[in-house]
C-alpha cells in the first residue's frame, strides 16, 4: 500500500485530463467522480500502514532525477494524513456543490482538481525539493483560475497573489538548495538528523531559517506578509477558494511545523518569540479589518488572517498541546471556512448581492440555509461544542504559559471575531429583506447534504476531538525529537 | 590537413557548402519550383551537418594545427546550431512569401550564420574565434535588415552593423593584446611555445596563466582578456551592451529574431565557456571577477525592469534574452571556481539549449499569429486570445511559464541548475539579486499570461495560415514540458558527455 499517495494524486489528475476531453457536460461527473473516489482513499492515509521509516507510514521511494537530487519520495504522519484528507474532501465538495462558470466548464474543473493534486504532492512529500515543486506548480492552476473565473478586479488579483507568493518561495528555493550543497541531499528524513545531529553550517541553518520562514508566512497570510490576501480571496471563485483557503494556505504553516522549525536549527526557535508576536498582530489586525468590511466574502476572508495567527502561534510555541491544536485547527478552518464561503456563494448567487447592505430576510426565508449558516458562524467564532472551540482552547492554552502576553492578546480576537462575525450575520441574515424581488435561496439535494455533512462535522469534532486529537499529536515533533536523532 | 581534419571541421562546412548550393541552385532555377526544394536541400545539409556532428561524439580531437578542437560540448552545440538552422528556415517560408523576399539568399544567409557560429564554438585559436565570429556577423546584419521596405529593419540592421562592426575590431585588439602578452610572458620566463600551438592558441594561454607567476594579474592579459570577453558578451546581447538587441529583435520579423537572438548566444557562450574553463582556479585578481559579476547583475536588473512595461512583445522577448543571457553569466562565474565548475558547465549547457528552445517557440508563435506576414508584435492584440485561439494561447503561455522560470518546465531546472552552481562556488548575495530579478521577469511575463487569458477580447478570430510556424511552436512546447519533467531522457546524455571531455586544459601539452 505504499503507493497510496500516488493513487490519490494520480485520480484528481486522470480525471482532470479526462474532464478536459470529453463534451462540457460530462466534466463535472467526471470530476466528482475522480475526487471522490481520492478522498475515500486518503481516509486509508490516516491509518498506519505500509512501509514505515522514522514516525512516516505509507514511504514510498521512486527516483524521479537522481542526479539533482530529486526523488519521488512520500510519507504520511498523522499531521499530513489529515491534510491530505481535508484536501480531497475540500476538492470533492468544491466540485459538487459550486457550479462551473458557463464559459470554460472543462478549464475550471481542470484548475480544482490539479491544484488540489499538487497540494497532497507537497503535503505528502518527503523530498524537499520536490515539496518545493509542487507548493510552487500548484500556484499556477490558482493563478489560473483567478484570472480567467474570477470577479471584478481578476487580473490584477491573480498577478499580484502569484508574484507575491513566487518572491517568498524563491527565497525558500535559495536556501533549499543552499541545504543541498552543504548535505548533499534534498531527502526530508536525512536532513533532519543532519540537522539534529549539528553537521550543518550554522548559517546556512540560519539563512534557511529566514528565507523559508518568508515563504511560510507569505502563504498563511501572516501581518506584514499578508497583502496579497485581501484582493485574491475576494477574487478567487469559491471553488477554487476553497482549496486556496483550506488547504494551500495550510501549506504555510505545515511548512513551519515540518520545514522550518526542524531544519532551521537554533536560529529558528530563536525566531519563535518574533512568530508569536505576528501571530497575535495577525490575529487583532484581522478581526479589525475584517469587521470594517460590508461585503460577507472579504469579511469571512480577512476572518482568515485572524483564524490563521492563531493556527501560527500553535504550530510554533513548542508546547505539544498547543501543535496538536493547531494541527487539528487547521482541519477544521478548512471545514468551517469553506463552509462559510460555500454560503456566501449561495447569498451571492440568489440574492446577486454579497453588500450586508443589501440583504436580510433570510433568516425566514430559507430557514435550514439560514440555520445551518448560523452554525457554521458559531463554529468559526469557536463555541464550544463546536471543532473551533477545541482547536482554539489547546493552542491558547498551551501557548499561554510560554507568552503570556501575545496569548492575551491573541484571545482578545476571539471576542472580536464574534463581534465581527455575529454582527455580519445579524446585518445579512435577519430583518425584512432590504432590496426587492430577491430570490429565495431554495437548496437542491447534493447541496443540502453537503452543507448537512459540513455541520455533522462541525459539531463532532467539536464533541468528540480526541480521535482527531490523536492523529494531529503525530507530527514529527515529539518531545526532544528536535535533540537527538530518532533511531530506525 | 588529412581527411580527419576535414571529418572535425565537418559540420561548418557541409552548412558553408550548403549555403552555397542552395544559392546556386536558386540561381539556377526558376523561381516557382526552388521554394519546396531549397527548402528541402538546405534541411538536408543541415540534417548532414548535425549526423557530421553526432559521428564525432565520445572523442576528443584537434585538427588543422591544433586550431579547433571537437568534444561533448562541441557536439551538443553544433547539433544545436543546426537544428536553430533548420527550423528557422522551415519556419520563415511564410514570411518570405508574403514579402516577396528573395528566398534563396534568404537560406543561403542563415546557413553561413550558422557555419560561423559552428567555427566559433569548435575553435580551439583565437584567430579561429574570431574568422568564425565575422562569417557569423556579416550575415547576421544582412538578417536584421532583410526586409528592406521596413524602416524598422532597415533601422535594426544598420544599427547592429555599426555596433556589431566596432565591436569585432575591439574583438581584435583584444585577441592581439593577449598574443603580445602570452608572448612576452613565455619569452621572459624561459618557456617553449607548445609544440603545434601558437600564441593565440586556447591551450598556450592556459599554459602561461598557470605556469606564469602573476601573468593572470598582468594588466596586458587582463586588459586583453576584458576585451575579448566585453565583445562576446556583445555578440550575446548582455548588458550594458544591449541596447542593440531589442531594435533588432523588434525590427526584424519573428523567426529572424528567433534565430538571432539564439544563434549568437549559443556561439558565443560556447566560446566564453572554453576561456573561463582556462580561467578557472587561476590567479585573475578580483578585478576580472567583479567585471563578470557586474556583467551578469546588470544584465538580470536591466533585462528584468526593461521587459515589465514593454507594449511590442518582440521588444519584451528582446529584454528577456538579456535578462537570460545575465543568468547564463551567473552558471559561466560558477564555472570559474575549480570545485563548481564540471556543475556549472552542464548548467550553463543546459540553460543554452532550454533558452533557444524556448526563445525560438516563442518568436514562432508571434509569427504564428501574425497576419499576411506581419508579426503579432503588439501585446495588445493578444487580448483574450484564450478565447479564440486557445492553442496558441497555451502554447505561448508554456514559454512564459518556462522563461520565468516556473517548475515543470525546462526553465525551473535552467534556473535551478545554474544557482546550484552558483551557491556552491559561494555567491549567496548575488543569488538573492538575481532572484529579486527573477521576480521583477515574473510580473513582465504575467502581464501577457493575463492578457491572453484574463480578459475578453473585441477582436475577431485571427484566421492562422502559418502552418510551419505553428509546428514549430508546438514542437518546442512540447520539448518545454518533456525536458521540463524528464530531461534525462530528452538531453541530459549529452550534457554528460561534456562533461566527461572537459575542454582542453594545459594538461594536454605535455
Amino acid at each position: 500500500m505504499n503507493e497510496l499517495i500516488l493513487v490519490i494524486v494520480a485520480l484528481p489528475l486522470i480525471a482532470a485530463v479526462l474532464a478536459s476531453l470529453v463534451q462540457e457536460k460530462s466534466a463535472k461527473s467526471i470530476a466528482i467522480l475522480g475526487s471522490a473516489i481520492a478522498c475515500l482513499v486518503s481516509i486509508f492515509g490516516i491509518t498506519t500502514g505500509g512501509t514505515i521509516d522514522r514516525g512516516f507510514h505509507h514511504v514510498f521511494n521512486a527516483p524521479w532525477l537522481p542526479k539533482l537530487g530529486l526523488m519521488f519520495s512520500f510519507g504520511l504522519d498523522g499531521m499530513s494524513s489529515l491534510l491530505v484528507l481535508l484536501t480531497t474532501f475540500l476538492t470533492v465538495i468544491a466540485v459538487i456543490v459550486i457550479p462551473a462558470p458557463k464559459s470554460a466548464v472543462r478549464a475550471y474543473y481542470l484548475s480544482i482538481l490539479v491544484a488540489g493534486a499538487l497540494t497532497n504532492v507537497a503535503f505528502a512529500s518527503l523530498n524537499i525539493l520536490l515539496f518545493y515543486i509542487a507548493f510552487e506548480a500548484a500556484l499556477i492552476p490558482v493563478l489560473m483560475s483567478i484570472g480567467m473565473f474570477g470577479g471584478g478586479d481578476r487580473s490584477k488579483a491573480a498577478i499580484q497573489f502569484f508574484v507575491f507568493t513566487v518572491i517568498g518561495s524563491l527565497l525558500l528555493l535559495s536556501a533549499i538548495i543552499g541545504l543541498r550543497i552543504a548535505t548533499g541531499t534534498f531527502d526530508y528524513l536525512t536532513l533532519k538528523d543532519l540537522v539534529a545531529a549539528g553537521v550543518v553550517d550554522p548559517s546556512l541553518l540560519r539563512w534557511f531559517a529566514i528565507a523559508s520562514f518568508i515563504a511560510f508566512a507569505t502563504k498563511a497570510a501572516v501581518v506584514p506578509l499578508h497583502a496579497w490576501l485581501g484582493r485574491a480571496y475576494i477574487n478567487t471563485p469559491t471553488g477554487m477558494l476553497l482549496l486556496l483557503s483550506g488547504a494551500m494556505a495550510k501549506l504555510g504553516v505545515y511548512g513551519l511545523i515540518r520545514f522550518t522549525l526542524p531544519l532551521g536549527g537554533e536560529f529558528a526557535e530563536s525566531l519563535v518569540p518574533l512568530i508569536v508576536t505576528l501571530g497575535a498582530v495577525s490575529v487583532i489586525y484581522g478581526a479589525f479589518v475584517a469587521a470594517a468590511q460590508t461585503d460577507i466574502k472579504a469579511v469571512i476572508a480577512f476572518s482568515s488572517i485572524s483564524h490563521m495567527g492563531y493556527i501560527v502561534i500553535g504550530a510554533v510555541v513548542g508546547d505539544d498541546a498547543a501543535r496538536s491544536g493547531s494541527v487539528l485547527q487547521m482541519l477544521n478552518h478548512g471545514i468551517t471556512t469553506g463552509a462559510l464561503f460555500i454560503c456566501c456563494d449561495f447569498i451571492s448567487r440568489y440574492r446577486g448581492s454579497r453588500q450586508v447592505t443589501a440583504l436580510g430576510g433570510i433568516w425566514s426565508d430559507s430557514p435550514l440555509f439560514s440555520r445551518l449558516l448560523l452554525l457554521f458562524t458559531f463554529s468559526s467564532v469557536a463555541l464550544p461544542l463546536t471543532n473551533g472551540f477545541v482547536g482554539e482552547f489547546l493552542i491558547l492554552l498551551g501557548a499561554f504559559h510560554k507568552f503570556p502576553y501575545q496569548t492575551a492578546i491573541a484571545s482578545a480576537g476571539a471576542v472580536g471575531s464574534a463581534v465581527y462575525m455575529l454582527w455580519m450575520i445579524q446585518r445579512s441574515i435577519y430583518g425584512g429583506s432590504k432590496s426587492e424581488g430577491s430570490k429565495v435561496i431554495s437548496l437542491g439535494v447534493s447541496e443540502r447534504s453537503v452543507l448537512l455533512a459540513l455541520a455533522l462535522m462541525i459539531i463532532g469534532i467539536g464533541v468528540a476531538p480526541s480521535p482527531l486529537l490523536a492523529i494531529a499529536s503525530d507530527n514529527g515533533h515529539k518531545v526532544g525529537a528536535a535533540m537527538q536523532p530518532e533511531v530506525k | 590537413m588529412n581527411f580527419s581534419d576535414i571529418h572535425a571541421a565537418g559540420a561548418p562546412i557541409l552548412m558553408a557548402v550548403g549555403g552555397c548550393v542552395v544559392l546556386l541552385t536558386d540561381l539556377a532555377s526558376k523561381r516557382s519550383a526552388t521554394r519546396k526544394f531549397g527548402t528541402f536541400l538546405a534541411i538536408l545539409f543541415c540534417v548532414a551537418a548535425m549526423v557530421c556532428s553526432y559521428t564525432l561524439a565520445g572523442q576528443l580531437r584537434t585538427a588543422f594545427s591544433n586550431g579547433i578542437a571537437v568534444e561533448g560540448l562541441v557536439v551538443t552545440m553544433q547539433i544545436l546550431l543546426a537544428a536553430i538552422a533548420a527550423v528557422t528556415i522551415v519556419a520563415s517560408s511564410e514570411i518570405l512569401q508574403s514579402f516577396h523576399l528573395p528566398k534563396g539568399e534568404y537560406r543561403a544567409l542563415i546557413m553561413l550564420a550558422s557555419a560561423g557560429a559552428m567555427v566559433l564554438v569548435q575553435s580551439l585559436d583565437l584567430v579561429n574565434a574570431f574568422v568564425g565570429i565575422e562569417i557569423m556577423s556579416v550575415a547576421f546584419y544582412v538578417l536584421a535588415g532583410y526586409r528592406r521596405a521596413q524602416a524598422a529593419s532597415e533601422e535594426a540592421g544598420a544599427k547592429y552593423f555599426l555596433m556589431g562592426a566596432f565591436v569585432s575590431a575591439i574583438l581584435l585588439f583584444g585577441i592581439a593584446l593577449i598574443y603580445g602578452s602570452v608572448g612576452l610572458a613565455m619569452k621572459a620566463n624561459g618557456l617553449e611555445l607548445p609544440q603545434g600551438y601558437s600564441f593565440t592558441n586556447i591551450v598556450t594561454i592556459s599554459k602561461a596563466i598557470h605556469d606564469v607567476p602573476g601573468f593572470g594579474t598582468s594588466p596586458l592579459f587582463l586588459l586583453g582578456a576584458v576585451m575579448l570577453v566585453g565583445s562576446l558578451m556583445f555578440k550575446a546581447g548582455v548588458a550594458p551592451f544591449h541596447m542593440v538587441a531589442p531594435d533588432v529583435y523588434q525590427g526584424a520579423p519573428a523567426p529572424i529574431a528567433g534565430f538571432l537572438a539564439t544563434t549568437s548566444k549559443v556561439a558565443a557562450f560556447t566560446i566564453l565557456m572554453r576561456f573561463f574553463t582556462i580561467m578557472a582556479g587561476a590567479d585573475t585578481g578580483a578585478a576580472f571577477k567583479v567585471i563578470v559579476i557586474g556583467f551578469a547583475l546588470l544584465s538580470i536588473i536591466v533585462g528584468n525592469t526593461g521587459a515589465a512595461n514593454q507594449k511590442s512583445i518582440k521588444r519584451l522577448f528582446g529584454y528577456s534574452s538579456v535578462a537570460h543571457a545575465g543568468y547564463i553569466v551567473l552558471g559561466l562565474l560558477a564555472s570559474l571556481g575549480a570545485e563548481s565548475q564540471a556543475a556549472a558547465i552542464t548548467a550553463v549547457t543546459f540553460y543554452i539549449v532550454a533558452y533557444a528552445i524556448t526563445t525560438i517557440g516563442s518568436f514562432a508563435v508571434v509569427a504564428w499569429l501574425g497576419k499576411d506576414g506581419e508579426d503579432a508584435d503588439a501585446i495588445s492584440a493578444y487580448r483574450g486570445l484564450g478565447k479564440r485561439n486557445l492553442g496558441a494561447a497555451v502554447t505561448l503561455g508554456i514559454f512564459l511559464l518556462s522563461l520565468s522560470g516556473i517548475p515543470l518546465t525546462v526553465g525551473f531546472l535552467s534556473k535551478l541548475g545554474v544557482f546550484m552552481a552558483l551557491l556552491s562556488s559561494g555567491g549567496t548575495w548575488i543569488a538573492v539579486v538575481a532572484l529579486i530579478g527573477s521576480a521583477i521577469g515574473l510580473y513582465a511575463y504575467l502581464r501577457v499570461i493575463s492578457e491572453m487569458f484574463f480578459y475578453d477580447s473585441s477582436q475577431q478570430e485571427t484566421a492562422s495560415s502559418d502552418g510551419a510556424s505553428k509546428l514549430v511552436a508546438v514542437s518546442a512546447a512540447t520539448l518545454v514540458i518533456v525536458m521540463g519533467v524528464f530531461p534525462s531522457q530528452a538531453l541530459l546524455p549529452s550534457f554528460e558527455a561534456s562533461v566527461a571531455a572537459p575542454p582542453v586544459s594545459g594538461d594536454e601539452v605535455k
